[in-house]
């Protein structure tokens, strides 16, 4: 048999590339744009069960047009999975969105704004805690709702207390000050098999931490009338000094550039955390003997920060009205917000914290559970918006700057005065 | 195949590198500006060490012990059974698991290489947090990810160099040393060819993977190899141009690193 030539190979090799990229671009799924079929709802992996039983709940209301949920990945694989999703024109109508996440998906003109519709109807902005609607506003646009009032609380495993003697358990007048000196005290007592506290900076940039703390200080992030961050000044070294001192002084627990297994609390080695609400649905499982207060003050103000993530209409969505209808059930008290109660939701409007189902959870509660959660959902300080500039880059700042400190030894002055050029040189350049 | 699964990306990305994109607007044409911005970008040379030195203490020693490891499963020695299952084991494990499990193993606190050295009076080194040790420390974990594949591909080597080698070799009194440093060795040298340049694209760019799960990048950007670094400004800064200069870097390092091996093979057999 005669072999083909080069050339009839070439014309093999091109006709085959253009078959099998026709082929898959012929695949591409293209709902984006289609004003037929139900609204798709996509949801970070982890919470994909939960919102399906929430869709199916709202389904069996034999709405005009049902809601169907569809994966889109976790963590920072989300930005990939929008990402291809608008490549391939098959955008959901909702999308899971977090604050950090929300600048970037404002700035790209991929989400709806909602202020229009939040002046009118059953849901309102005057649904929602102001602090965590603001969250998701953008300039003059709210891109998105809040699903859960996940503020920071003060958790603590009264067997590590007891294992170490100490009898001063938390409680909501302590300040900072009074949390560090108990810590000092297990750590020192606990002799290497307990420590006082899971040191609260964490990696360096848990903003449901760091937040709160600056501004008990009187630093701000970001000042949107000099467009410059206030991150590395006078008084943001003050707070970064207490925040680190668990890992400077040593009455923490130490700090690994692994998160996989550093947490202490959950295995029983410290005593106390500051970690969101939702900590409860594994503390309940994990440990026998515990309960929560109020993340302490500082400075005559409470160190409560918080967050939620949200859900948000795309700009390109041709069943924008249909997904508003969904959000307008979901909000509810006695709408989607039953089902999600279940899964420990502490719902973010006005209406939820007073009347939610969230109070009669089936669980066992500790006893401060309910009280604190309310309040602290009341008082919570919540970071707003940032620049894309900053925002896609400050975490990465901060947990280097941490580093700096803790591993090598530079001071809190010089790291994160380094943090506060990088960043304004990063303002600066998109002006 | 190679066409759409190989070449397309490649010439998709150099292209890309010529554009400023940010996955969601149009691309801009910028023409070789990403390419000068690897010149002045000071995080860029520090990532590129990080992937020399994930190359250097990773390839040979998996070369070493796959090789190493096939002969002694070839051997039928007592016990080997165990070891032709174990040495699956990181093949069936996703690299999430591998990650809680050498976390654990490193773990300065509670984990056994520390207690073991602790025990001879050795103070353990912080593992991952220490920037000196968390590029080995990696590596080994990458190494035991690769080993499963680097086994197979030599297992099948030596089982296809004929016996009467041996035999022969055995009359004339060769050791099992000599018999294994003169015939086997040079026999699965076309595998060790494959091994090295498979080891070459792995230790480059799975350790994108391992360290996201371990180090995200650090102690102090020590594990930000180039492949991380592409990655985070492609997918935190969404600055896809310039993380596709950051790609055809490594892609021109690799393919010189290439270029070098195949000239040292060929002056080597022309000497």
């Amino acid at each position: 048999m005669m072999k083909p030539t080069r050339k009839v190979a070439g014309i093999a090799a091109v006709a085959t590339i253009v078959v099998v990229t026709g082929g898959l671009a012929g695949c591409a799924p293209a709902s984006q744009g289609k004003e037929g079929g139900p609204v798709v709802l996509g949801m970070t992996a982890s919470l994909v069960d939960q919102f399906t039983a929430y869709a199916d709940a709202y389904n069996a209301t034999d709405p005009a047009v049902p809601v169907k949920v569809v994966d889109l990945a976790e963590g920072s694989d989300i930005v990939q999975s929008l990402v291809t999703k608008n490549l391939s024109n098959d955008l959901p109508d909702i999308v899971f969105n977090y604050d950090s996440l929300n600048a970037t998906l404002a700035s790209k003109d991929l989400l709806a704004d909602l202020s229009g519709r939040l002046e009118k109807g059953d849901l309102t902005s005057k649904t929602f805690l102001p602090q965590f609607l603001e969250q998701y506003a953008v300039d003059d646009e709210v891109t998105g709702l809040p699903v859960s009032a996940d503020t920071s609380m003060l958790f603590y495993n009264k067997d590590v207390f007891a294992a170490t003697g100490v009898t001063e358990l938390p409680s909501a007048d302590w300040t900072w000050d009074d949390m560090y000196r108990v810590a000092a005290e297990i750590t020192e007592k606990g002799k290497g098999q307990y420590y006082g506290l899971q040191s609260p900076a964490g990696q360096g940039s848990t903003g449901f931490v760091y937040f709160p703390m600056l501004q008990a200080y009187g630093a701000e992030v970001y000042d949107k009338d000099t467009g410059k961050t206030g991150i590395g000044s006078g008084k943001a070294l003050d707070a970064w000094k207490t925040l680190l001192a668990p890992y400077t002084e040593g009455f923490g627990t130490p700090y690994e550039v692994s998160n996989t297994l550093t947490n202490y609390f959950d295995g029983g080695q410290a005593a106390m955390v500051i970690q969101a609400r939702p900590g409860v649905n594994t503390y309940r499982e994990s440990l026998k003997n515990w309960d929560v207060s109020s993340v302490p003050s500082q400075n005559g103000i409470p160190v409560i920060g918080g967050g939620s993530y949200g859900l948000s209409v795309t700009k390109k969505s041709q069943r924008q009205d249909a997904a508003w209808a969904f959000l307008s059930w979901f909000y509810k008290t006695d709408g989607g917000m039953v089902p999600a109660q279940k899964n420990g939701v502490v719902p973010p409007t006005v209406d939820g914290i007073e009347n939610g189902a969230w109070r009669d959870d089936d669980h066992p509660l500790p006893a401060h559970l309910i009280a604190t959660t309310e309040s602290s959902a009341r008082d919570a300080i919540l970071a707003p918006t940032l620049p894309v500039a900053m925002s896609t880059s400050m975490n990465e700042l901060l947990n280097n700057a941490l580093q700096e400190v803790v591993l090598n030894g530079k001071s809190v002055e010089e790291a994160y005065g380094a943090v506060e050029a990088e960043l304004d040189k990063r303002l600066a350049a998109k002006g | 195949m190679f066409g759409v699964f190989i070449l397309l990306p490649t010439l998709t990305g150099a292209a890309l590198s010529l554009f400023s994109w940010d996955f969601f607007g149009a691309p801009r044409f910028v023409g070789l500006e990403n390419y000068l911005r690897l010149g002045s970008d000071v995080a860029v040379l520090p990532a590129l060490f990080v992937t020399l030195k994930f190359l250097a203490f990773g390839i040979v020693p998996t070369i070493v012990l796959g090789f190493a490891l096939a002969v002694l499963v070839s051997a039928n020695l007592p016990g080997m059974g165990a070891l032709r299952f174990l040495y699956f084991v990181p093949i069936v494990v996703s690299v999430a698991v591998s990650g809680v499990l050498w976390a654990t193993l490193y773990s300065p606190r509670q984990g056994p290489l520390s207690a073991l050295l602790r025990t001879v009076g050795i103070a353990p080194p912080s593992w991952l947090s220490d920037s000196t040790w968390s590029v080995p420390a990696l590596s080994v974990m990458m190494i035991w990810l690769a080993l499963p594949v680097v086994i197979l591909l030599y297992l099948a080597a030596v089982q296809r160099i004929p016996d009467d080698l041996y035999s022969a070799a055995a009359l004339d009194g060769a050791s099992a040393w000599r018999q294994l440093w003169s015939i086997t060795w040079p026999s699965v040298m076309p595998t060790t060819v494959l091994v090295s340049v498979m080891q070459l694209l792995n230790f480059a760019s799975a350790n994108l993977d391992v360290t996201l799960i371990m180090t995200q990048g650090g102690p102090l950007y020590s594990t930000r190899s180039l492949a991380l670094y592409a990655y985070e400004t492609a997918f935190q800064k969404l600055d896809v141009g310039y993380a596709s200069a950051l790609s055809m870097l490594q892609f021109a390092l690799l393919a010189a690193l290439l270029g070098i091996g195949w000239a040292l093979r060929r002056l080597r057999r022309d000497a």
